[in-house]
């Protein structure tokens, strides 16, 4: 018996469709839906699917007003996914309510790592601090992304009359942080026009946005 | 002196009387706004946004929407690179508050 490969929850049901040879269709799980697909083994990674996957899951975005995408590997069997959603379906069902008509765009700031935590060495200097505080404002950094606060204050605040909901992590790499912003969908237009200034009076650090995407960083966590 | 040439007329002597002009419809023009208020140009973007930042869906936003983010809804992730298993991760492993599996040693 096949079990169920996972791509996201939706709040409505929608035709069976096909792509790449895959058929996608939606099980209903007592008012939120899946899109699933039967196969007897989960894929194996490879950028090939992972591409395949990402498309699956946009285009049940285009189909859907309400999507949850699904991590890669979500493979369950029919009665485990049934329990697991019986078991958070509020959570699902508010997250489903954020999300409705709406997408991510994706900003990740690039720049020198380094430096950044140069800073925030010299921020948390014992020389300065007793060690309660030391030990919070480590706590602290180890959390929150490694930029400056204003530069993530003036990214948010350029798209504050049209973002929704944000989500801020720290980044790795060259890569200092990564932030999401939930907007209504079809206003990434002008989501790119109210941050242009912004960036570009952010010399000295590198902006990339991407999007919009499927709300992949407002998704609930499901387990206990 | 010179001799002035007599001009003559290309219309001819039976065409329809002149006819009033029909008033013509207000021209739309664009409002030209005055140099302080024009929105400046968008200053071109670094080089490396043009590049990642395009309508194709660029590997970095599909790894880090699909591995890092979205619904975990499964017990078990299997990474594999190549067909090759490479991180075998055990989520259903037993998740739940310390106090529970704790509660015992303390009585």
């Amino acid at each position: 018996m096949s079990d169920l490969y996972v791509h996201a929850l939706t709040g409505g049901p929608f035709p069976p469709f096909e792509h790449a040879g895959r058929r996608i269709g939606f099980e209903n799980l007592q008012g939120v839906f899946a899109a699933i697909e039967a196969r007897s083994a989960p894929p194996a990674l490879s950028e090939a699917e992972l591409r395949v996957q990402h498309a699956i899951i946009v285009e049940i975005a285009g189909r859907a007003d309400a999507v949850l995408p699904a991590r890669f590997g979500s493979f369950v069997p029919r009665a485990e996914l049934h329990r697991l959603v019986d078991l958070r379906r509020d959570s699902i069902r508010e997250a489903l309510d954020l999300v409705k008509g709406r997408e991510q765009m994706t900003i990740r700031v690039l720049g020198d790592a380094s430096q950044a935590e140069a800073a925030l060495a010299a921020a948390k200097s014992p020389a300065t601090h007793r060690p309660g505080t030391a030990y919070l404002l480590d706590r602290q950094a180890a959390v929150r992304s490694k930029l400056p606060p204003d530069v993530e204050a003036a990214l948010n605040d350029a798209v504050r009359h049209l973002v929704v909901a944000v989500r801020a992590e720290r980044g790795e790499g060259t890569t200092l942080a990564r932030i999401y912003h939930l907007i209504q969908r079809g206003s990434e237009p002008a989501y790119r026009q109210a941050l242009a200034p912004a960036v570009d009076a952010l010399s000295g650090t590198t902006i990339v946005t991407t999007g919009p995407w499927p709300t992949f960083a407002f998704t609930p966590e499901l387990w206990p | 002196m010179k001799r002035r040439r007599g001009h003559r007329s290309t219309v001819p002597k039976d065409r329809p009387p002149h006819r009033p002009k029909a008033p013509r419809p207000p021209r739309l023009t664009r409002p030209v706004l005055p140099k302080s208020v024009r929105p400046p140009r968008p200053a071109p973007r670094p080089e490396i946004a043009s590049i990642i930042d395009q309508s194709e869906t660029s590997l970095v936003d599909v790894i880090d929407n699909l591995l890092n983010r979205g619904v975990v809804l499964n017990a078990d992730v299997i990474l594999a690179l190549a067909d090759i298993d490479l991180v075998y991760l055990r989520l259903s492993a037993i998740l739940c508050a310390a106090d529970r599996v704790l509660a015992d040693r303390g009585a």
